[in-house]
């Protein structure tokens, strides 16, 4: 059971936005004996597309000599009702991190198809629920991330490549309570109607999950989704 | 049920599900704005439909937010209003994850998922004041993995499955229901052309693979988006309906591909 999560003389990268979630992973996977390191791919997309992203992955394989474990964390860091929204929220909230998590994987198939290595990608409750108001742009990309798990894991599963899923639940009181006050919702919903374990999710919560899925003792799992969100799926 | 002069727009109705839609609506009293990326092919269409005095056009290209907003508010001019938006345009253009370009992947998105999202933004004016619905066309590709090279597709439809979900959440204290309806395989032209490509192997695929053992017909998705549209559908918000004939429920569709 332990040396099933050991991670020693593996390559793991943890691309994401540089958010609190992509650190703690991957300074997880280093405590667990890895050789981590963490690529802020939605800054390359937001500078220059799916090519910056592609050529980061690929630079960083070139550096570490191959590769066994992709992370892709995705965050929520926008919000806006649809009335007031435009097609830059769109872009910013759905299409930049998106197109990052896809072109991320797309550059590490080579990779894992040689390692027989493991994507493990990071996205949110929201995307299997309806979300709060204003939060309908990164709901439906968190909901584009799970299914994207499910289609890879089917077109990798005869190479012994794994892709599955961890669904953060809420990580800020607002993604509870959305943008309620300009939307004349009679009541808004609290943390102790969404979260029957009472508190926000933590970095710290994500971390065994997604080890788990990268680890040996997951062997036969591909195209999985597991909730750390406290119980708030269980309740929709 | 009678849909007298409720005011309709559907895009993507020059052919397949949205003009066999169009025409259920039409029958049951519907004005109808018919739309398509071309303004010829949107009148011949419309023409062909046969109801001239309850049949509006317009065009455009809903991967483009400037035109979803120019047909949204020439459809409500013509409709003089609007209580039913139905967000059926869509592409299918295949390829597989190792291949897939930034362009196909943009593309796709957008068509296929930005599309639900800045139509019903569009309509909104319109909607609040009739208190009406939307319906999201997404895809039973978006409600378990299927064939690979159907990748951006599949991924572009559980998009506009989650926004029904959390729109409904959003757009439910003024009033409006939003819902997604997922078909499985339906006899399009488009459906067809792939069929006769490959010397009968999609129908040959959907009898083995769904419980109904065939294909669907445009009809029996028309039907499914007429009764959204009535009042007997009120109750109905925030959810997928999927009209797949047993596609998803039992056997894999995609398998290891």
């Amino acid at each position: 059971m332990t040396s099933a999560m050991n991670f020693s003389g593996k390559k793991v990268l943890v691309a994401g936005s540089g958010d609190p979630v992509q650190q703690a992973i991957a300074k997880a996977f280093v405590e667990a004996g890895a050789s981590a390191g963490e690529v802020d791919i939605l800054g390359a997309v937001q500078s220059a597309g799916a090519d910056a992203v592609s050529a980061k992955v690929k630079e960083y394989i070139a550096t570490t000599g191959g590769l066994d474990v992709l992370v892709v964390t995705l965050g929520i860091n926008d919000m806006e009702l649809i009335e007031a929204a435009s097609a830059d929220n769109w872009q910013a909230g759905f299409s930049m991190p998106l197109k990052a998590a896809f072109f991320a994987a797309q550059a590490a198939i080579p990779a894992l198809r040689e390692s027989s290595g493991a994507i493990v990608n990071v996205t949110s409750t929201l995307g299997q629920m309806g979300a709060a108001p204003g939060l309908a742009i990164p709901a439906a990309a968190m909901a584009c991330l799970i299914h994207h798990t499910r289609m890879l894991s089917l077109r990798l599963s005869l190479d012994g490549v794994r892709v599955n899923c961890v669904c953060q639940g809420y990580t800020s009181e607002k993604e509870i309570v959305g943008l309620t006050a300009a939307n004349d919702q009679p009541t808004a919903p609290t943390m102790e109607d969404e979260v029957p374990m009472g508190r926000l999710t933590l970095p710290e919560d994500v971390v065994g999950p997604v080890l788990f899925l990268a680890s040996p003792l997951a062997g036969f799992m591909t195209g999985n989704v597991l909730s750390a969100d406290g119980g708030t799926f269980s309740g929709h | 049920m009678s849909l007298q002069d409720r005011r309709v727009l559907i895009t993507g109705s020059t052919m397949g599900i949205g003009r066999a839609a169009a025409e259920a609506l039409l029958k049951a009293g519907a004005k109808v704005a018919i739309h398509g990326r071309k303004l010829e092919r949107v009148e011949e269409a419309a023409a062909s439909l046969g109801f001239p005095d309850r049949t509006f056009v317009v065009a455009g290209d809903v991967g483009d937010p400037d035109s979803c907003r120019a047909l949204v508010d020439s459809a409500t001019e013509l409709l003089g209003g609007l209580d039913y938006l139905v967000c059926n345009a869509g592409i299918g253009d295949l390829s597989y994850p190792e291949d897939i370009t930034e362009e196909h992947w943009d593309k796709v998105m957008d068509v296929n998922c930005r599309s639900g999202y800045l139509l019903t933004k569009f309509a909104l004016p319109a909607l609040r004041e009739s208190r009406g619905a939307v319906l999201l066309v997404a895809s039973a590709a978006g409600v378990c993995a299927g064939p690979s090279d159907n990748f951006a597709y599949a991924v572009a439809k559980a998009g506009m499955m989650s926004l029904a979900q959390s729109l409904a959440v959003e757009l439910a204290p003024a009033g409006i229901r939003i819902n997604a309806l997922c078909p499985g395989f339906i006899d399009t032209p488009l459906i067809a052309e792939e069929n006769a490509a490959t010397g009968g192997q999609v129908h040959r695929f959907v009898e083995e693979a769904t419980l109904l053992g065939r294909i669907g017909t445009e009809e029996e998705c028309a039907s499914t988006i007429e009764y959204l549209a009535t009042d007997a559908a009120a109750y109905f918000t925030g959810v997928p309906i999927v009209n797949d004939g047993g596609l998803t429920v039992q056997r894999s569709w995609g398998g290891r591909n």
